[in-house]
């Protein structure tokens, strides 16, 4: 269970936060989100918070000396060196000791903080930011809480300004708590439901592996890490919302994908465009080598399947996709848009599913073996009554699962919206978000 | 409009700490370890799972929604209507091993006439009843049994009662609550095993005994398990042997002390809340059965809660019998037995303690007494 998908979070922090915030005179309320932002990181994790302190005071020491010699930019290509450096190390040998057992939990929003400090540095080399940082604005875009689960990023530029004035509004507030809702439903209830339906299908015994299951276990594996990520990303939404701060979506239905180039525009879509601002075009840079490309795309992968974890399957994830980035560019491109959508959508799904096998596995052997009996039709049975035992057992889940990961109920209440009366649109939201509380709830508390 | 909703709901919200905070005093239970080191939300997420208005209801409709969804199954305890079947987990190879082993060495070192008996649990005689599909991930326990007992032939004398549990599955065979027999499929127990223990001895019947029901709203610990709350409740019934009247004299011996009764059922122990312990006072380390029967044998038995369900049977027919639970035996309990004293040996286990623990191997151990 994630912090932010907890009881205490939704009935206890997230209201006295809001009314932290909302009491401030507006004047204040950066500094008081700033102060929530560290409360709620002390609650959560209070070991790793000098850590969270002097990687930010460090690239703030980084931002200071390039301010001051913005005119050398030779310094401050070195000064972005050793942030890059630094950060990377910092995530690296973290990242090791987790692994080896040496730590007792993974450090709580690394990533996200790493990064966004990475990403103010790099925008002031560009000279994207203005100069005159202002430290809580710094401070609060690196560690703003909601944002430190999964993200989603976003440069420095597009949040320092919204933090001038914090006013939401009445609606804003309503609206973001739907999506704070909605996003909790998805990684608090879908998510982990849907984890340990993949548990299940994965302890099944070898003798007792179908090809119907293995495609079974990637499938139930690919929802679940889009319910855990979308479902943060969208609580992370919500609150900014709800305390007038816009953050970009991270996820539009990525497996409606036409082609993994748009799986990559859909799938952590600020994951995604943070490397291709800051890794990609800076080495592409207009460069027509095409070996070149596909040796950045290959990177670009990597660094995707970095986002979750220092693990190889996690890097071949990316790397495996990133093969199909290059065969969509630089082989078939015109195949691409010649092939009709349905078709298109398969062959997306397909190579999705195919690259969590890669993720899901143990290791790069296992993920082999996992790919190799997915298409052993004549050497396994298609299908046997375990398996049917355990689909028939979370029906409901996985149809609910694969209903809301397409954009079908999206569009149908749209549509409703535009044909009821107004009023009956708002008491049918008012349901849905009661709803999803209720249904948040039931699933959180512990039964028996 | 579209505020009054988010005016609503956000007055609640900021309410809800208050309302909270006037519920009754709340004591920590064990944090939650997944929610990272944080004490203080550990603790506020215990408060909440009590505190929380409805909670029960809450659960039921979580339970409902679950069930509604498909699922069957709640810590490895099936729901089948109105019963509960407890799944077992895969046998242990090495425990199997040691076991049979064991039990086979005792018989040729011992010289003592040796039988064994393994009983299936419910999830296999009463696989009928099982949610669709989940038949085949069960451990198939007739398979287990019979390769056991194959390794056994002409050495121990096997008692298979496997199918006249299995003919019998639609009777009261099982507790609907508890994961053991009842004293009915105790007593189709006892009719397999008798014969075979007992040469000359009359086929058991019925008409022997007396049936009362001393209890007929119990919920054991299966129900406790489980959420599910609309299994039917356990009858407990007593076989009271009518035939020829018998009196009996139970010592128990646990941790060096001694308890004696002079049933076979110590009803008192109904009001204490030991349900299960009417049927010769629970399982302990030793209990010892002394009947004024005719016949002057005397039986040992190792086994464990399974055992409890047809002593009462096969007492009547043995002028002793002694229970011993391997489990709780102490190196005290150990040095009060003599192998000597007994003229048969039966090792009587439920097919999860035999193919999960090393329990029925630790017997070996008093086979020194017949050095002495």
């Amino acid at each position: 269970m994630h912090a932010m998908t907890s009881l205490a979070f939704l009935y206890v922090i997230l209201p006295v936060a809001m009314a932290v915030f909302l009491l401030c005179p507006p004047v204040w309320r950066r500094g008081a989100l700033l102060a929530v932002s560290l409360c709620f990181f002390l609650l959560v994790q209070p070991s790793t918070f000098p850590l969270l302190l002097v990687c930010l005071a460090t690239d703030w020491l980084i931002l200071a000396f390039m301010r001051r010699y913005h005119d050398s930019r030779r310094f401050c290509r070195g000064c972005v060196a050793v942030s890059v450096v630094k950060n990377l190390l910092v995530f690296l040998v973290l990242e090791i000791l987790f692994q080896m057992n040496r730590l007792v939990e993974a450090p709580w929003g690394l990533r996200v903080y790493l990064l966004s400090s990475l990403s103010c540095i790099l925008e002031a080399y560009r000279g994207e930011v203005p100069e005159d940082y202002h430290p809580v604005s710094y401070l609060l875009y690196c560690c703003f809480f909601p944002r430190l689960e999964a993200g989603p990023l976003l440069p420095y530029r597009d949040f320092a300004p919204q933090l001038e004035a914090l006013n939401p509004s009445l609606t804003d507030i309503g609206r973001g708590f739907g999506l704070v809702l909605q996003g909790a439903v998805k990684t608090g209830v879908l998510a982990q439901a849907l984890q340990a339906t993949y548990d299940a299908l994965r302890a099944f015994p070898a003798e007792d592996l179908t090809v119907a299951g293995l495609w079974s276990a990637v499938l139930v594996l690919a929802l679940s890490v889009y319910y855990r990520l979308s479902g943060l990303s969208e609580m992370a939404q919500g609150i900014g919302q709800m305390m007038g701060i816009s953050l970009p979506k991270n996820f539009y239905y990525p497996y409606q994908s036409q082609g993994v180039t748009d799986f990559f525009q859909r799938f952590l879509i600020t994951v995604s465009n943070f490397i291709c601002r800051n890794v990609y075009q800076p080495l592409h840079a207009g460069s027509p080598n095409v070996l070149a490309d596909c040796l950045n795309l290959i990177l670009w992968g990597v660094l995707m399947g970095l986002w979750f974890g220092l693990q190889v399957n996690y890097l071949l994830w990316g790397a495996f996709l990133s093969l199909f980035l290059i065969l969509e560019k630089h082989v078939f491109p015109n195949v691409m848009k010649k092939v009709p959508t349905l078709f298109l959508r398969l062959y997306t799904l397909g190579v999705v599913l195919c690259s969590f096998a890669i993720f899901g596995g143990a290791s790069p052997g296992a993920s082999a073996m996992t790919l190799t009996n997915m298409f052993r039709f004549r050497q396994l049975n298609l299908y046997n009554d375990r398996l049917v035992y355990l689909l028939t057992s979370n029906w409901l889940l996985l149809l609910v699962s694969l209903l809301f990961a397409t954009s079908a109920v999206s569009l149908l209440l749209h549509l409703l919206r535009k044909t009821l009366p107004r009023f009956v649109t708002v008491l049918f939201t008012a349901a849905i978000d009661g709803a999803l509380l209720v249904v948040f709830t039931v699933f959180t508390i512990r039964v028996g | 409009m579209k505020r009054i909703p988010s005016v609503l709901l956000g007055a609640a919200l900021l309410l809800l700490p208050f309302f909270l905070l006037g519920a009754e005093s709340f004591e920590v239970t064990a944090s939650s370890p997944l929610l990272g080191s944080g004490g203080l939300l550990s603790y506020l997420e215990g408060y909440l799972n009590v505190s929380l208005p409805w909670v029960d209801k809450m659960a039921e409709l979580n339970l409902s929604i679950r069930a509604f969804g498909g699922q069957k199954e709640y810590n490895q305890v099936f729901i089948c209507g109105d019963e509960l079947l407890r799944d077992i987990d895969p046998p242990v190879e090495h425990s199997l091993r040691e076991n049979t082993a064991s039990i086979l060495e005792f018989a040729e070192q011992g010289s003592i006439p040796t039988y064994c008996m393994i009983i299936p649990t419910a999830s296999a005689i009463r696989q009928e009843s099982l949610p669709p599909f989940a038949k085949t991930q069960m451990v198939n326990q007739k398979q287990i049994i019979e390769d056991v007992y194959s390794q056994m032939v002409g050495r121990v004398t096997v008692a298979d009662v496997y199918p006249v549990l299995f003919n019998a599955r639609d009777q009261y065979l099982y507790y609907r609550t508890e994961d053991n027999l009842t004293s009915l499929g105790g007593f189709y127990l006892y009719t397999v095993l008798g014969p075979k223990l007992l040469e000359g001895v009359a086929r058991p019947s019925l008409s022997d005994y007396d049936i009362a029901f001393v209890k007929t709203d119990y919920y054991g610990s299966l129900y406790q398990k489980t959420p599910y709350k609309e299994a039917r409740a356990d009858s407990l019934a007593i076989f009271q042997y009518t035939k020829t009247p018998r009196q009996y004299l139970v010592t128990k011996r646990q941790d060096g002390a001694l308890k004696t009764y002079h049933t076979l059922y110590p009803l008192h122990l109904l009001d204490l809340g030991r349900e299960m312990d009417i049927f010769v006072g629970g399982l302990s380390a030793v209990t010892t059965i002394q009947t004024n029967s005719p016949y002057k044998a005397s039986l040992l038995v190792f086994g464990d809660k399974t055992a409890l369900t047809f002593l009462p049977f096969l007492a009547n027919q043995y002028s002793t019998v002694t229970l011993v639970d391997l489990f709780q035996l102490g190196s005290q309990e150990y040095e009060s037995l003599s192998l000597l004293d007994y003229d048969q040996v039966l090792f009587a286990y439920s097919i999860e303690t035999f193919m999960h623990y090393n329990t029925p191997s630790r017997a070996n151990r008093l086979l020194t007494t017949l050095e002495e």
